[in-house]
């Protein structure tokens, strides 16, 4: 597997096979950026590690045609700006799955699906602390192309969660396909907020969003807790789960595990 | 022997009474069923027997083998050894069936819980009923069928072993084979364990696997006639209108083709 970890704006490790190419420009000041380069050139797996703590860095990642790339991103936020642009050409397939623990942070996540036949799965899943701001923007600019950006989040403590998803299939862009599924379960009494936009300016698609903000049903609660299980570890099975699902990078659940032990003890 | 009492409840959802002054007594050993017509309180009656807080308790108790039960949180009512098997189970994403498994038979077992007898144990019945194995892999009731969210409900029931078991429409969504399967293990597991069992079903096939001394028929949040398994013919035969009928009819006295059971 690639490997990069980036702590502020150091590079603590770069382990790469030569179908990843990587760059970082570090920031020169305080109201500077620090600009992070990847570009995939053929199927990979790689796996960036970001913590930052009152920084702004840009990450464009570059996917060229045809390949096939599992992006496991792991990142923790304090007080920082994170943009993410993603170029993905014509038959690339591109799977993000990500991991976040956010203080306080605002991101930007912008996708260009380039070529025919460009595919972008995004999974996010993100305990929210503070306030934090997700801004998506999948760009469907060629014809059968496919997004499915799935975000599920747990807001707690100070948790003050804002989602918006934008998704555009502009006219002649056939038979392209557009999910957004946004969930965010609430555990403190903060208020948290989904915007799902969908602006298609063709008929020949299929786009689908779906937003729910609360907490657990009553119902999966009672299930479970007519098993013999409290009510606490009964929140704390379902949240496991809601984090788990979709999962399969084992180190990745490892990382949700901890992260929800220290969260929920 | 335990003994499972319900004397006079009246339970209310949102001001409309579902349950009006009902009563039943059941004791280790035997085998209830409750028939009756859709929306007359038969799941609702399972439901508050496991304390699901949506309903309001107005009047009545719940006793078991003494101790007065109402006000009893969920899970303490499951480490006393009731279990209610459910008409839908619903799905968790995410928590394995394995994970959940262990975690409740370890809830139950505490410090006795040990892994190997309890993953040698979880074979052995996933074979009996039938089941793939592929299943402990998967999501809690995960993309499971009808019936083999049922299957998995038996399987928790064998795995936690309750003394009293509740199971609401368990044959709802099982085809044949899975009915026999499904009816032939709750009737092993309550000669093996002497459990109290409570059946609530619309349909006589089930109740030719597992077979009930004690037949009620409940309409309106009650138990207007109670008998033993000839009331499910007179019901195959007849319908619940006429003994609708005869209720309004006859007032309290006793259908003449019905024992009422005491």
């Amino acid at each position: 597997m690639n490997r990069i970890k980036i702590v502020e704006d150091n590079v603590e490790e770069v382990k790469l096979s030569k179908k990843v190419m990587f760059t970082m420009k570090p920031a020169q000041n305080e109201f500077d950026i620090s600009l992070i380069e990847i570009n995939i050139l053929k199927s990979c797996e790689l796996e960036l590690e970001l913590s930052s703590v009152e920084k702004k860095i840009k990450v464009n990642v570059e996917v060229q045609k045809g390949a096939e790339v599992k992006l496991f991103l792991y990142q923790k936020l304090e007080n920082s700006k994170v943009q993410y642009n993603y170029q993905i050409g014509s038959g690339a397939n591109v799977c993000v799955s990500k991991f976040q623990l956010v203080a306080v942070g605002k991101e930007m996540i912008s996708a260009h699906l380039l070529g025919e036949g460009a595919t972008f799965d995004y999974i996010l899943k993100d305990i929210c602390s503070g306030k934090e701001t997700l801004d998506y923007y999948v760009y469907h600019d060629a014809k059968s192309t496919n997004s499915n950006v799935k975000n599920n989040i747990v807001s707690v403590r100070n948790g003050k969660m804002t989602v918006q998803v934008s998704t555009f299939i502009p006219k002649g862009m056939k038979g392209s396909i557009a999910n957004q599924n946004n969930r965010i379960i609430s555990l403190n009494e903060k208020r948290n907020g989904i915007r799902p936009n969908l602006y298609i300016d063709e008929y020949d698609v299929v786009a689908n969003h779906s937003a729910l903000i609360g907490k657990f049903s009553g119902e999966e609660i009672f299930y479970l807790q007519s098993r013999g299980i409290s009510k606490e570890e009964a929140t704390r099975l379902l949240l496991k789960g809601f984090l788990f699902s979709d999962i399969t990078n084992k180190k990745m659940k490892k990382e949700i595990d901890k992260a929800t032990k220290q969260e929920w003890r | 022997m335990h003994t499972f009492e319900i004397r006079n409840l009246t339970v209310t959802v949102e001001g409309k009474e579902i349950l009006s002054d009902f009563s039943l007594v059941i004791k280790s050993g035997e085998i209830h069923a409750i028939m009756g017509p859709n929306g007359t309180g038969k799941s609702t009656l399972t439901r508050v027997i496991m304390g699901d807080d949506s309903y309001k308790i107005e009047s009545g108790s719940i006793t078991y083998d003494g101790q007065d039960i109402t006000k009893l949180p969920v899970d303490e009512r499951a480490h006393l050894g009731i279990f209610l098997g459910m008409q839908s189970p619903i799905a968790v994403e995410g928590v394995t069936n394995a994970d959940f498994l262990r975690t409740i038979v370890s809830s139950k077992e505490k410090k006795n819980f040990k892994l190997f007898p309890f993953i040698k144990e979880l074979d052995a019945t996933i074979d009996k009923l039938s089941m793939d194995h592929d299943m402990i892999n998967r999501g809690i009731n995960q993309g499971f069928s009808g019936g083999e969210r049922k299957k998995s409900e038996i399987l928790q029931m064998h795995l936690l072993k309750p003394d009293m078991v509740l199971l609401d429409e368990i044959d709802s969504g099982l085809d044949v084979d899975s009915l026999k399967i499904v009816g032939e293990n709750v009737t092993a597991y309550q000669e093996n364990s002497n459990c109290g069992v409570l059946l609530i079903t619309h349909y006589r096939r089930l109740l030719e696997y597992i077979k009930p001394e004690f037949v009620h028929i409940m309409m309106n949040g009650k138990i207007v006639q109670s008998g033993d398994f000839s009331l499910v013919d007179y019901i195959e035969q007849n319908g619940y209108e006429k003994i609708e009928k005869k209720q309004v009819n006859l007032g309290t006295c006793i259908v003449k083709e019905i024992t009422r059971h005491e």
